[in-house]
C-alpha cells in the first residue's frame, strides 16, 4: 500500500503543483514527486536473502482481497516563510517573514490494477484533499493576516500506465477550489485535465533520480471585476476608467481570467540515508501560459529549488523537515515578481484500510 | 476408520499394490494426527507404513532389473521430437524407451515417455514440439518423466511449467501424491517434491485450480500450497512474487529469459499494490503428512 499511496502523491502532487496557486507551494512538498515501484523497488529484498536456490526465496505476505484499496492521509506542518504574501519586495504590501501552519486530510481510493497486454498496467485512483492553511498563527501581525487564511479543496482522478523501463505516463484531472473560509467565500474553481510522463532512473548506489515532465490546461470560473469588487459605486468608477483607456471590464476581466496551459519539468534525486531516513533534493520549473481577457499571452515563470529530510517513524507515522526556495518571473510588468524562502516541519499519519 | 485404513493398507501391500497402500495408510496417520506418538494403533500404522516404502523401494528395483533384462532399447534416430531442448547448462541426461543420452545438449530430441535426470549444478529448459505451447524447466538433482503431452511425474528436485495454451489440463505427479492443473487461460507454476512425498507448488501466472484426488483448491498468481500425500491441500498463502523472481533459480539461471517474463513482471507489481503487509518469515518444507515449516528471516544487519 506504501507504493499505491505514493503512486497517488506523486501524480496529485503534480497535478496540483501544475495548477497551484502561488500562496499554495508551501504545500507541495519534493515527498509528493516520490517514484513508485520502479525497479529500486526490488532494492530491499535481496538484503534479506542469503543466496539463491530452484525455489527461490518465498516470503510471506498478506494481501488486500478487495479491488478497492482505501487510504486516509493527515498531514500538519508548519512552516515559516520570507516573504508570505508573495510580494516584490518593492511593493508597499510587502511583509519580510511570517509563519503559517497546515493541516492536510486526504482520502485515497485506488480502483484496482488493470493489465494492458504483457508490460502495461492501469492503476486508476481517486482523491480527495482538503488543505487548511492559517497564516501567522502566532498574530505577530495581529488580525491582519486572517484574510488570507485559505481552504484548498481537491477532488482529483488519475489513470497511471506503468509502463516498461521505469516510465509512468499518467492522464489525470483535478478540480480545485480555494475557500477564504472566515468569510466563507469561493475564490474560485479549476478544472485541469493533465498529462504527465516521468521516469524513475535507479542507481547502482541505490539512490533513485526521478525525471518528469507534464502538461496541463486549467478552465478555471472565478469572479468578474464586478464581483471581486462587490461596491457597485466604487465598479463605475473603475468602470469608466477601463472604458476611457479603451477597455471592457467583461472582455479584460472575463470569470474565466486564470485559464491557462502550464508546462512543467521536475528533477528529484532520492537518497535514503537508513531504512527508515531519506533526503531528497528538488528542482521544479514550471511556465504558466494564461489565455483569457487582460490576461492574454501573459506568461510567468516559477522556479522552484527545495530539499526534503524524511524520517519514517513507523508505517503509520512520519516525520520531515522541509525547505524551499522559490522564485517566480513574469513577462508582463504588471505582475508581481517575487522569491520567497520556506521553511518547516510536517507530521504524517498514513493509514490504508 | 484408521484401524480400516489400515486392514487396506495391509492388503494392498500384500497385493503388491505399494503405492495405493502408502496413501491410504499416510490417510490412516492422518486421522490420528491428534493423538500421542506413542498411541498404540499409530504405532501400528507408522511400522506398516515403513514395512509398506521398504517393499515398494525392493520391488521397484526388482522390476527395473527385469526390465532391463528383457526390454531393448529403441535407436535413438527412431525418438520421437516431442520436446526438444532449449536451454541447457550441465550435465543432463535422458533415458528409458530409447538408448539413453547421457549429456544431453542444445536442440536435442526428448521423447514422450523419457526420463530426464538432471545433475547437481544442471539446469535444462525443454519446449513442445512442434507447438511450443508447454515448457519445462528443472534443475540441480532433479528427475522428470515425460508420461504424455499433458503429464509429467516429478521424482525429486524442481521444476517450473508453463502452458501457453487455453482450456489447458495437465497432470504433475509426486512420489506419493499427483494434481491436475485446470486453467482457461496460459499458465505457469513452480513445483518442488517435499519431503513427505507431496507436492509444492507455487502459482506464477494465470488463476489455476488444482485437484489432488477429491479435493480441489484454486491458485491466483503468488500464491502456494502443498499438495499431500494421501490426498488434500494445505491452507494456501501468498508469498511476494518480485522477491522470487530475484532469488528463483528456476527463473534467473537460463540465459534466455521465460517468454512470459514480462507478464510475471507485471503479476508482481499488481501483487505488490496489493500487499498489505510483509513478513519476516519464509514457507520451507513439508516433512510429514499434515503440516508444513515456516522459517524466521534471519535479518541481514549484525
Amino acid at each position: 500500500m506504501h507504493y499505491f499511496y505514493s503512486l497517488i502523491s506523486f501524480f496529485l502532487g503534480t497535478a496540483f503543483f501544475l495548477n497551484a496557486q502561488d500562496n499554495a507551494s508551501a504545500n507541495i512538498t519534493p515527498s509528493d514527486t516520490e517514484a513508485f515501484l520502479d525497479t529500486s523497488f526490488f532494492g530491499d529484498i535481496l538484503e534479506n536473502v542469503q543466496e539463491q536456490d530452484a525455489m527461490g526465496t518465498q516470503r510471506i505476505i498478506d494481501t488486500e482481497e478487495s479491488v478497492f484499496s482505501p487510504s486516509l492521509s493527515l498531514t500538519t506542518s508548519y512552516n515559516y516563510s520570507s516573504n508570505p504574501l508573495k510580494a516584490e519586495d518593492s511593493s508597499p504590501s510587502s511583509l519580510n517573514d511570517g509563519f503559517s501552519a497546515n493541516l492536510n486530510l486526504a482520502f485515497n481510493l485506488g480502483v484496482g490494477e488493470y493489465p494492458l497486454g504483457d508490460n502495461i498496467l492501469l492503476t486508476p485512483a481517486f482523491s480527495l484533499m482538503q488543505m487548511r492553511t492559517y497564516n501567522d498563527p502566532a498574530k505577530d501581525f495581529g488580525n491582519d493576516m486572517q484574510a488570507f487564511d485559505v481552504d484548498v479543496q481537491v477532488f482529483g482522478f488519475s489513470v497511471p500506465f506503468v509502463l516498461p523501463d521505469d516510465f509512468t505516463l499518467s492522464l489525470g484531472h483535478t478540480y480545485v477550489r480555494p475557500i477564504a473560509f472566515r468569510n466563507d467565500n469561493v475564490i474560485n474553481y479549476t478544472n485541469t485535465p493533465s498529462v504527465s510522463l516521468a521516469k524513475n532512473i535507479p542507481l547502482d548506489n541505490g539512490d533513485i533520480l526521478t525525471l518528469s515532465v507534464g502538461g496541463s490546461y486549467s478552465f478555471s470560473e472565478g469572479d468578474t471585476l464586478e464581483e471581486a469588487i462587490a461596491d457597485p459605486v466604487y465598479y463605475q468608477f473603475i468602470e469608466a476608467v477601463m472604458q476611457s483607456s479603451g477597455l471592457d471590464p467583461l472582455t479584460a476581466q472575463p470569470s474565466n481570467l486564470q485559464d491557462s496551459w502550464s508546462h512543467m519539468v521536475n528533477i528529484a534525486y532520492l537518497k535514503p540515508i537508513s531504512e527508515q531516513i531519506s533526503i531528497m533534493p528538488s528542482y521544479a520549473f514550471s511556465r504558466i501560459q494564461y489565455s483569457k481577457g487582460a490576461n492574454t499571452g501573459r506568461q510567468d515563470y516559477v522556479h522552484n529549488l527545495g530539499v526534503n529530510l524524511s524520517y519514517s517513524f513507523s508505517e503509520l507515522v512520519n516525520f520531515s523537515l522541509l525547505s524551499n526556495y522559490t522564485w517566480k518571473l513574469s513577462d508582463d510588468p504588471s505582475v508581481q515578481e517575487y522569491e520567497d524562502f520556506i521553511g518547516g516541519i510536517v507530521a504524517g499519519f498514513n493509514y490504508s484500510f | 476408520m484408521a484401524e480400516r485404513f489400515l486392514g487396506e493398507g495391509v492388503s494392498l501391500a500384500d497385493r503388491g499394490e505399494f503405492a495405493e497402500s502408502v496413501k491410504i495408510l499416510n490417510r490412516a496417520l492422518g486421522i490420528l494426527r491428534e493423538f500421542p506418538s506413542s498411541h498404540p494403533l499409530r504405532v501400528r500404522i507408522e511400522k506398516q507404513l515403513r514395512i509398506t516404502k521398504g517393499k515398494s523401494v525392493v520391488s521397484r528395483y526388482e522390476n527395473r532389473s527385469f526390465r532391463n533384462k528383457d526390454s531393448e532399447l529403441l535407436p535413438l534416430k527412431n525418438e520421437s521430437k516431442d520436446y526438444l531442448v532449449a536451454q541447457i547448462f550441465g550435465k543432463v541426461s535422458s533415458r528409458k524407451v530409447w538408448l539413453p543420452r547421457e549429456n544431453l545438449e542444445f536442440n536435442n530430441p526428448v521423447a514422450l515417455g523419457r526420463r530426464i535426470t538432471v545433475f547437481p549444478n544442471a539446469g535444462v529448459e525443454l519446449v513442445s514440439n512442434p507447438t511450443k505451447h508447454t515448457v519445462i524447466r528443472s534443475l540441480n538433482a532433479s528427475s522428470i518423466d515425460l508420461i504424455s503431452s499433458n503429464e509429467i511425474s516429478l521424482h525429486s528436485g524442481f521444476s517450473l511449467l508453463g502452458v501457453y495454451k487455453n482450456d489447458h489440463k495437465f497432470t504433475v505427479g509426486a512420489p506419493q501424491t499427483s494434481i491436475s492443473i485446470n486453467a482457461d487461460t496460459p499458465f505457469a507454476c513452480l513445483f518442488e517434491v517435499a519431503t513427505n512425498g507431496g507436492l509444492k507448488s507455487i502459482a506464477l501466472l494465470g488463476k489455476i485450480t488444482l485437484t489432488n484426488e477429491e479435493h480441489e483448491i484454486e491458485l491466483l498468481p503468488g500464491e502456494l500450497c502443498f499438495a499431500m500425500p494421501g490426498g488434500g491441500f494445505s491452507r494456501k498463502m501468498s508469498v511476494e512474487l518480485s522477491t522470487l523472481m530475484v532469488t528463483s533459480r528456476l527463473i534467473t539461471s537460463f540465459g534466455k529469459p521465460l517468454p512470459f517474463m514480462n507478464k510475471l513482471k507485471q503479476q508482481a507489481m499488481m501483487q505488490a499494490l496489493r500487499t498489505r503487509k510483509r513478513y519476516r518469515t519464509v514457507v520451507g518444507d513439508a516433512k510429514n503428512g499434515t503440516d508444513f515449516e515456516v522459517k524466521v528471516l534471519e535479518s541481514s544487519k549484525p
